[in-house]
């Protein structure tokens, strides 16, 4: 028996694709090993028969897609994804070749198709146009499809959750756009996927359904079984198997905070301020990548975009954007927001984010290496570029520049150069652009003084600082235990931080997971943040934890907190504070 | 040879009978399942070592059951016997290589030769 399995109590992390919180029992659910059928030749004397079964599993998935398009809950896009299969299985071309493949090689129909899968997973790996990505997963959904419902296994062709009485979060190694389609919705409470894509068809699915939903926890699959209790927070992006009670009392309230602050429509809704039961006032901003995205910040009260991540448009591109197609997405963004504040993190690129069309570093450890501003500094042209089209969106409103993955003072002071030069050549003021650094990186924690008095506001990444202060790579799940984010060295580094920026009067603002977590965000607003940037739907929950408390118990709670160095005194104080507050 | 747990799952008495009187007799710790739900309820209890699994079953079939058991990363060691009247070179394709079954034995079937198999297959 594996030791992870003995483990009581494992955190693991992942990308949330569809927010909320959910709290229930496992059901596993692996996929039947389809291609053992590719290494199988069956002879065929009778063709004929051959193709007609093929033809009846047709049918069968013809019904099985209709049967989709029927669901109440999905919208247009998601009916676009069935109705896409659909017409593929209609397209004589899709399938003349395996009846032809069958007709000449007298071979079963399961070694056929599962044959041609695998050819279409290799020129898959080759792709690079996520459109083109898009339709092979398509096609490679329908051959699926087909050859479950080829095999006559009831409970492989339809709900594996038929015979499940409670609902329970869904635990899968890779999951199939019908596959969640054809589920049994009631019984879901959430769901957890090894693989996957925040775009893929899979994650447009489960959010069009509003199931929390994490993807890209690596392993999950052999660390769970049917009916372990477990907590799922896609806020967080975080699972944790056999949680304690208190952890388990900590989400009971949290899930209940969520599903009461968020907003039942997307209707178009103001800037809203938060301020705590004593009158302090928090800025509320949300992490963007896409126009989407912002429009659900503003829906959920978003007091302006905390963090812009241009990566993301950069993706989207099937080239790099001209400056006039980077200042258009600037302009689109800028009427989402109306005269709210917008801080572009300058493109972060390097580590695990890559752009298809610009060649990456070759590197031993890309954590490590040429990323953030390293990779703009290294590439002028591209960094030219980029600056003329953000200079130029100043224009149309409040634009501020954050600079990622700064570690020396050297690095801010290359990027000013520029941005000065280029407000010069763009005859744009450069008082109206405010810079600043993001500080993610121990050395620039440590150099905060020095940094300070040449930029005009500082935002904490926090995921990266611990991943960094520990030493403990995001994307290993081996290594989890070390991201401490209630660490005391890292409380230590942030109250640091916050003192530095208050002494040189600059704003401070915090990004990363920390600020969408209700218990952390109390533990920020009590050692002096009073901005927080989280993902849009966090916004609501965090803004009612926060006005439920008083500024001043939050300063006194982190006090407390900052005279130990029990980490898990620490997780207590904070738990039984939420409680009560 | 003995102490090891054998399950068999059959919702023929004849089989069952005829099972358990052998394996018994070899030793073996033996237990039995009328359909796949009532087999669901005695791993959980207690898993065996290997299991001796029908198809045709009312309730939950050993197709779904056999799964069920390979899905669990609990039971990963828990060694599996097909022993069916579904006999197709498609049903054992299915049987062992996609649902993973140790071994695929079709009715009727030849009691030393199954004996030989559970043997093989707890002292692999």
């Amino acid at each position: 028996m594996p030791d992870a399995l003995e483990k009581t109590n494992l955190e693991l992390s992942g990308e949330p694709v569809s927010p909320g919180i959910a709290i229930g029992h496992a059901f596993l659910f692996k996929q039947i090993n389809l291609m053992a059928l590719e290494k199988t030749r069956l002879p065929v004397d009778d063709t004929v028969k051959e193709i007609e079964r093929l033809n009846s599993s047709i049918d069968i998935t013809i019904v099985q897609l209709n049967q989709i398009l029927k669901h109440a809950d999905f919208d247009k896009d998601v009916s676009a994804i069935f109705r896409v299969q659909l017409g593929l299985l209609s397209d004589s071309g899709v399938l003349h070749d395996i009846r032809t493949i069958v007709h000449e090689q007298k071979a079963n129909i399961e070694f056929v198709l599962s044959n041609q899968i695998k050819i279409i997973e290799e020129k898959f790996r080759s792709i690079e146009n996520e459109s083109m990505r898009t339709r092979f997963l398509d096609i490679q959904d329908i051959y699926y499809r087909i050859l479950r419902n080829l095999l006559e296994i009831e409970h492989v062709r339809t709900n594996p959750l038929k015979r499940v009485k409670d609902p329970v979060i869904f635990v899968a190694e890779k999951l199939l756009p019908s596959d969640i389609a054809l589920l049994d919705h009631d019984k879901l409470l959430g769901i957890i996927i090894e693989e996957g894509s925040a775009l893929s068809h899979v994650a447009i699915i489960t959010k069009a359904l509003g199931i929390p939903t994490i993807i890209h926890i690596p392993g999950i699959s052999s660390l769970v079984r049917t009916g372990d209790p477990v907590v799922l927070d896609a806020l967080q992006g975080k699972v944790i198997v056999k949680p304690t009670a208190s952890e388990m009392d900590r989400y009971k309230k949290t899930r209940k905070l969520f599903y009461s602050a968020a907003p039942l429509h997307h209707e178009k809704r103001k800037p809203e301020t938060c301020k705590t039961a004593d009158g302090v006032l928090i800025d509320l901003e949300a992490n963007v990548g896409s126009l989407k995205e912002a429009e659900e910040a503003m829906a959920n009260g978003a007091t302006g975009i905390g963090l812009l991540r241009t990566e993301l448009f950069y993706m989207s591109c099937s080239h790099v954007p001209t400056v006039d197609e980077e200042l258009d997405f600037y302009s689109s963004l800028a009427s989402i927001v109306k005269k709210c504040p917008i801080t572009v993190r300058l493109l972060d690129l390097g580590a695990d984010k890559f752009l298809p069309y610009l060649s990456p570093f070759k590197e031993q450890n890309p954590q490590l290496g040429v990323r953030g501003i390293r990779y703009l500094l290294k590439n002028p042209e591209l960094f030219q570029r980029h600056l003329q089209s953000i200079i130029r969106a100043s224009a149309l409103g409040r634009i501020k520049i954050l600079v990622p993955f700064v570690a020396t003072v050297g690095d801010v002071v290359k990027t000013l150069e520029l941005i000065d030069r280029t407000c010069v050549q763009e005859n744009a003021a450069r008082e109206l652009v405010c810079v600043g650094a993001m500080i993610e990186i121990p050395s620039a924690a440590l150099a905060i003084d020095s940094l300070l008095p040449k930029i005009d506001f500082v935002n904490i990444g926090t995921n990266d600082l611990v991943q960094y202060v520990f030493a403990a790579s995001r994307e290993d799940g081996n290594v989890e235990e070390y991201r401490q984010g209630l660490h005391p060295i890292i409380i230590r580094i942030l109250a640091d931080i916050v003192r530095s920026a208050n002494r040189h009067k600059k704003a401070v603002s915090v990004c990363g997971e920390m600020a969408s977590d209700p218990v952390m965000a109390r533990l920020l607003v009590g050692l002096g943040v009073r901005s927080l940037s989280m993902q849009p739907a966090s916004i609501p929950l965090v803004r009612k934890a926060l006005t439920n408390s008083s500024c001043d118990d939050l300063n006194k709670l982190f006090k407390k907190v900052s005279l130990t160095n029990d980490m898990e005194h620490i997780v207590e104080l904070l738990n039984a504070s939420y409680q009560h507050g | 040879m003995g102490g090891h747990s054998i399950l068999i799952i059959d919702d023929d008495p004849n089989i069952v009978e005829l099972l358990s009187v052998n394996l018994l007799a070899s030793g073996y710790d033996v237990n039995a399942a009328v359909d796949g739900k009532d087999a669901q309820a005695k791993i959980m209890r207690r898993p065996p070592e290997l299991i001796v699994l029908d198809i045709m079953m009312p309730e939950m079939d050993g197709w779904e059951l056999c799964k069920w058991i390979r899905d669990d990363p609990f039971l990963k060691d828990v060694k599996i016997i097909m022993l069916t009247a579904k006999g197709t070179e498609k049903d054992k394709l299915i049987g062992r290589e996609i649902l993973q079954a140790d071994e695929y034995m079709t009715k009727p079937f030849d009691i030393d030769e199954l004996k030989k198999n559970v043997e093989r297959l707890l002292h692999a």
